[in-house]
């Protein structure tokens, strides 16, 4: 059986997220999937000023509009790109939580021996502290988003959308139209010099293959035996 | 009255986060536990739950740039 979803409705799997988030009594697990072209954007950026005619527009140009409750803004997806949806419950703090999740996913892939490293890559679509690169290209970015429960409980769920075999261009071309149509600033805007594929790298990459190499991702994170008074102590 | 707080767990250092939407408007009635509001930083979006049932009064709006353990709002 395949690990990865395929065809995958965008808005269908953020429901079912949320839902797996909300249940206290779900386990830590990890979803890999892939899925039809949709832009996944941030709750603020649907406070652009035309972006609700711009939703439209891109639905007429066959990009779903998602919005999400992780962090970041506007990332797309598409076939080539493989989405990682790894839920704990844990409540280590949000660095930490990222340097596990980077280093879980640079570990996995590690037999394909890529420089891969980890930092902000300016010009790029949903930019952050904590993006995958190569060779100071974007091939992933991460975000979380924290669902705090009754009881003093917190669940952590941590996305990465890894650009794989995608179109690069493609992806690049939507993310500016949305902002284009909805209005946002002009250092929004992003650059495709700063975009790329794993394939790039390493040709026989696929998002099935990736996922596989990535299987073990909740053990290889340790989540079952890392706290924040454990990550304190060790600091 | 109950203050709405930005958590003190998410992160250690004085970045500062942003508050992407209240769920309510000022002067609803709200439940104890039930979420308020979401916060980002670094990509990193959280929940606030609600500190005590009562009258909501939001003191940063939307958009608004917080620092960890800023008072928000209250409940009344």
């Amino acid at each position: 059986m395949s690990l990865l979803l395929t065809g995958v409705d965008v808005q269908a799997q953020l429901e079912s997220e949320q839902l797996r988030l909300s249940n206290p009594i779900s386990k830590a697990s990890v979803v890999f999937w892939e899925a039809n072209p949709a832009l996944v954007v941030g709750i603020r950026e649907m406070r652009l000023p035309r972006a609700v005619p711009a939703v439209e527009r891109m639905a007429e140009a066959g990009w779903q509009v998602a919005v999400r409750r992780s962090g970041g803004s506007a990332f797309p997806v598409t076939q080539g790109v493989l989405n990682i949806s790894l839920m704990t419950h844990v409540p280590v703090n949000l660095d930490l939580g990222y340097q596990q999740f980077c280093e879980a996913i640079i570990a996995g892939l590690g037999p394909l021996g890529l420089p891969i490293a980890v930092g902000p890559t300016p010009g790029s679509f949903c930019d952050g502290r904590y993006n995958l690169m190569i060779d100071g290209r974007k091939i992933a970015g991460t975000s979380q988003q924290w669902r705090r429960l009754p009881g003093n409980q917190v669940r952590c769920l941590y996305h990465c959308g890894l650009l794989v075999d995608a179109v690069t261009n493609t992806l690049v071309e939507a993310v500016n139209r949305f902002y284009s149509e909805a209005g946002a600033s002009p250092d929004s805007f992003v650059d495709a010099k700063v975009i790329a594929n794993m394939r790039d790298f390493s040709s026989a990459c696929t998002t099935s293959k990736a996922a596989f190499m990535l299987r073990n991702m909740v053990k290889d994170m340790n989540i079952n035996n890392i706290s924040r008074d454990n990550f304190q102590r060790q600091q | 009255m109950t203050d709405v707080i930005v958590p003190n767990d998410m992160w250690d250092d004085d970045r500062e986060g942003v508050i992407v939407s209240w769920l309510y408007l000022s002067g609803a009635s709200v439940t104890e536990g039930e979420v308020l509001c979401e916060v980002m930083v670094e990509k990193a979006q959280s929940d606030l739950l609600s500190p005590a049932s009562g009258i909501l009064t939001i003191v940063e709006e939307a958009d608004a740039i917080v620092s960890r353990g800023q008072v928000i709002g209250r409940v009344d």
